[in-house]
């Protein structure tokens, strides 16, 4: 433990795991709050177990200071005698005992009223975002190699286009690059299986603006803060395993405000994050690849170490291989043809009747299920049928609730020329404009956004020839909203709202990316191979 | 009995859908043995009385040259390894009207052939109505399938007329080599854990997977010393290497690493081949242990054995 009240001198090392911050603290106390009852027990009872216990030290009997004045909460609230005590007691909690507010209490008034470590807030966070999981928007970012700074070295030379990340020493080098701007707490943990097998390696970053990496400058720094513009400065890295993705978080809960000082210490570290990964003669730097989303299974099925990364929407067929049979499978009647129809997503009609059916008695039979779904697909009509038809050949098996692919926002704008003859073509944008009640054009009226990312490719079209020609092109930007945005389009593609064999390809998700230029009917992106 | 009767009756349907299954399959490996064997066509055509044509005549016919068209269409899949197809985008604005070329590369480990990979093209350039470019793929990123398509399917500069020089063939062979011998790998990989002793690397209970390890940092020592980048030297005496804690490996089989409970570290560096080309063993106090170093080369399939750490 570093020497409460010692010297502060301005040092180049981290801010310790075991180092306190002071319960009161509005951002723990906050954070402890956002928890359900098991999760905190849980959290709990990792702090007091063997392999966490050297930095989660809870307050005993034994640490109290017999010369302290206020000696007297010693008798009303007795520090628990020993680390066993207190994990029956919380283990007592986890078969009922106590409110979720009873426990927190206990916690921070109790149990760790000198402080919670560093590594104890990491690790409250941590169980924060695994049980929200849409609570950080994420930023996919590749790592490419800076090409122009190494010159006699051919692009096909690059056997291994990306860096083989080893947590130990990427973070001495990141620490070693950070520690003169900003004193920082890192957090490593990894999800083996995050989704479908992938894993993933979490890093959490607790930014502090102060030379010193004392406990002491954590409680000086913390009146000031308390207005909330601290909130944003634990940021979440993420490496999916075996893929050149890097997945940055921008921590966007409710009732926070990102200060200006905070988006500048988050920008040094985003620059610090591929220079630590970089090695002499290979340097790498952080490239968008346009998708931001709040979910981590979308980027994990877009940009992760799988075969989906290339083949999003429709082309999803292929990653699924529902095309075919295996190779040595010579019979033609092929038992996989059981397996497409269990695979084949719900279809849409049914899930938004499920709802309904829940309603009802969960008792029903499945037999009688059935029978009302039959009757259904009778009472269908032939047009809804082939609408039906269209947007299974036009998504796949995307486009459908918890396929891993929930993008909540796509915005794009539409380069394209408006069109002379009005008849056809004017009818597509409306549908852009009008497919859900949600969608808006973000320029024309509603509050005064954020300078859009799009604004910025504007001004590299304006350049390229062909844009101040004789065509009429109109400013057109859509953005869609929901939680599932390609699902929405298939089920309004289902009903006959959108017509789905002349909707653009981009409006099945196959472009993926979640922000980008519509040319010629289609998302430009800088490189197509993924 | 009221109580057991539908525990019974549930067993009872999942027996009788087992042996549903088992017939259905039964039915289709005889059906395809009856429709693959050679005498079967001979059979139909001379006991067929001549001019006259039965439905049921015509039927078989019809399911025989199914047959014959499936056998071959598998046969060449497993035997030359990449097939290509045509595929229609449904994509009103696709270039070249939604004309694609896919190719579909299999790939053969432990006895089976996985889900295939493919690889499809497009022909996207008016100038160069011959030139094509990797439209979509599946192929996961640990193949470095840009840097092959930039070698052989090089894209047509800005201010050149003619078309470059694309050599297709030469592109999917080397994407199935690479395949081909990154699953070979991982298959070595898992054949070392198994010998070490290990479970699989990917098991299927995601409910016990442990929240909060930190991993890469050595949480035994303190935190501080680590961050520092220096790890206390450790306790000196008779050093045993024990038992194989963990075999692991990148995505891309590249890099190998095995430990054991005695402290002992070795990463190695193969190569696509599967040759271990480098090795380095490190005790956790540092100290490289040469044996250990020399013992590695070779291929990665008797790693384990060559260490001594088989079970």
């Amino acid at each position: 433990m570093a020497p409460r009240g010692g010297l502060s001198v301005p040092t180049n090392g981290v801010l310790g795991h075991s180092l306190r911050i002071p319960s009161t603290n509005t951002e723990l106390v906050r954070a402890l709050s956002r928890l359900r009852r098991e999760s905190l027990i849980s959290v709990v009872l990792q702090w007091l177990d063997k392999k966490h216990r050297n930095f989660c030290q809870p307050y005993l009997y034994a640490d109290h200071d017999p010369d302290d004045a206020e000696n007297e909460h010693l008798e009303y609230d007795p520090p628990a005698q020993s680390l066993e005590e207190l994990r029956e007691v919380y283990e007592g909690h986890k078969k009922g005992k106590g409110s979720r507010k009873e426990i927190a209490d206990r916690i921070l008034c109790g149990d760790w009223r000198h402080g919670i470590s560093l590594y104890q807030l990491a690790m409250v966070e941590e169980r924060l975002l695994l049980d929200h999981p849409t609570s950080h928007k994420w930023y996919g970012k590749r790592l490419v190699r800076k090409r122009e700074q190494e010159p006699g070295v051919e692009p096909g030379d690059y056997a291994d286009d990306f860096p083989r990340f080893q947590a130990a020493t990427f973070l001495q080098s990141l620490a070693n690059q950070l520690s003169p701007l900003m004193k920082a707490h890192y957090y490593f943990t990894r999800q083996k299986n995050m989704h479908k097998g992938m894993g993933l390696t979490l890093m959490r970053i607790f930014m502090h603006d102060s030379p010193y990496n004392t406990e002491q400058s954590l409680h000086d720094v913390q009146p000031q803060t308390s207005g909330g513009s601290s909130a944003a400065k634990a940021v979440w890295v993420a490496f999916p395993d075996g893929s050149p993705y890097v997945y940055l978080s921008i921590s966007t809960s409710p009732g926070q405000r990102v200060g200006y000082e905070a988006l500048s210490l988050q920008k040094l570290l985003y620059d610090a994050v591929p220079q630590a990964l970089s090695k002499p003669f290979k340097r790498y730097e952080l490239q968008d690849t346009k998708l931001h989303t709040r979910s981590l299974e979308a980027l994990l099925t877009l940009r992760g170490s799988r075969g989906s990364n290339a083949a999003p929407g429709g082309w999803s067929i292929f990653v699924d291989n529902k095309l075919n049979q295996n190779t040595l499978d010579f019979g033609i009647n092929p038992p996989s043809k059981d397996a497409i129809k269990k695979s084949k997503p719900p279809n849409p009609a049914h899930v938004h009747d499920r709802a309904g059916k829940e309603n009802n008695t969960r008792t029903t039979k499945r037999g009688r299920r059935n029978t009302a779904l039959a009757d259904e697909e009778a009472a269908e009509s032939p047009a809804s049928k082939r609408w039906k038809q269209v947007a299974e050949g036009r998504f796949g098996n995307s486009g459908v609730e918890g396929d891993g692919m929930a993008l909540e926002r796509v915005e794009v704008r539409i380069d394209d020329a408006f069109p002379a003859s009005v008849i056809p073509a004017v009818l597509d944008e409306e549908d852009i404009q009008n497919p859900r009640p949600t969608a808006r054009k973000s320029k024309a009226y509603g509050r005064p956004s954020r300078p859009s990312e799009l604004d910025r490719e504007a001004d590299e079209t304006a350049s390229t020839p062909g844009a101040g020609s004789a065509d009429w092109r109109p400013d057109v930007r859509a953005t869609f909203y929901g939680s599932h945005v390609f699902a929405g389009i298939r089920q309004l593609a289902e009903k006959g709202v959108v017509d789905g064999e002349r909707m653009p390809g981009w409006m099945t998700g196959e472009a993926g990316v979640s922000i980008g230029v519509v040319k010629d009917g289609k998302i430009r992106t800088r490189n197509n191979i993924v | 009995m009221a109580t057991s009767a539908p525990q019974t009756l549930d067993a009872e349907l999942a027996n009788l859908h087992a042996q549903i299954a088992h017939l259905r399959h039964r039915r289709a490996n005889l059906s395809t043995t009856l429709l693959a064997h050679p005498n079967t066509s001979t059979l139909l055509n001379t006991n067929r009385p001549r001019g006259i044509q039965k439905p049921a005549h015509r039927s078989a016919a019809s399911v025989l040259s199914k047959q014959q068209n499936h056998t071959t269409h598998s046969l060449h899949r497993a035997l030359a390894g990449c097939t290509a197809y045509k595929v229609q985008d449904p994509d009103p604005y696709a270039v070249d009207s939604g004309r694609v070329l896919g190719v579909q590369i299999e790939v053969f480990t432990n006895g089976a052939f996985l889900p295939p990979y493919h690889i499809l093209l497009h022909r996207p350039y008016a100038t160069h109505p011959h030139t094509l470019k990797i439209h979509k793929h599946t192929l996961p990123p640990c193949i470095p399938l840009s840097q092959l398509a930039r070698k052989h399917l090089p894209q047509p500069a800005k201010n050149e007329a003619g078309e470059p020089v694309q050599d297709l063939q030469k592109l999917v062979r080397a994407v199935r080599w690479e395949t081909q011998s990154w699953h070979l790998r991982v298959a070595a990989v898992e054949r070392l854990r198994e010998e070490a002793g290990l479970g699989p690397t990917h098991p299927r209970a995601p409910e016990d997977e442990e929240v909060g390890v930190m991993q890469g940092l050595d949480v035994d020592a303190n935190p501080g010393d680590v961050l520092n980048g220096y790890v206390a030297p450790a306790r000196q005496g008779p050093r045993r290497k024990g038992q194989i804690v963990a075999v692991e490996a990148d995505r891309a089989v590249s890099a190998v690493s095995i430990e054991w409970a005695g402290g002992l570290g070795v990463r190695m560096r193969v190569t696509k081949d599967g040759e271990v080309e480098k090795g380095v063993a490190r005790w956790r106090s540092g100290e490289r242990d040469e044996r250990t170093e020399r013992a590695v080369l070779g291929r990665i399939e008797g790693v384990v054995e060559r260490l001594g750490g088989r079970r």
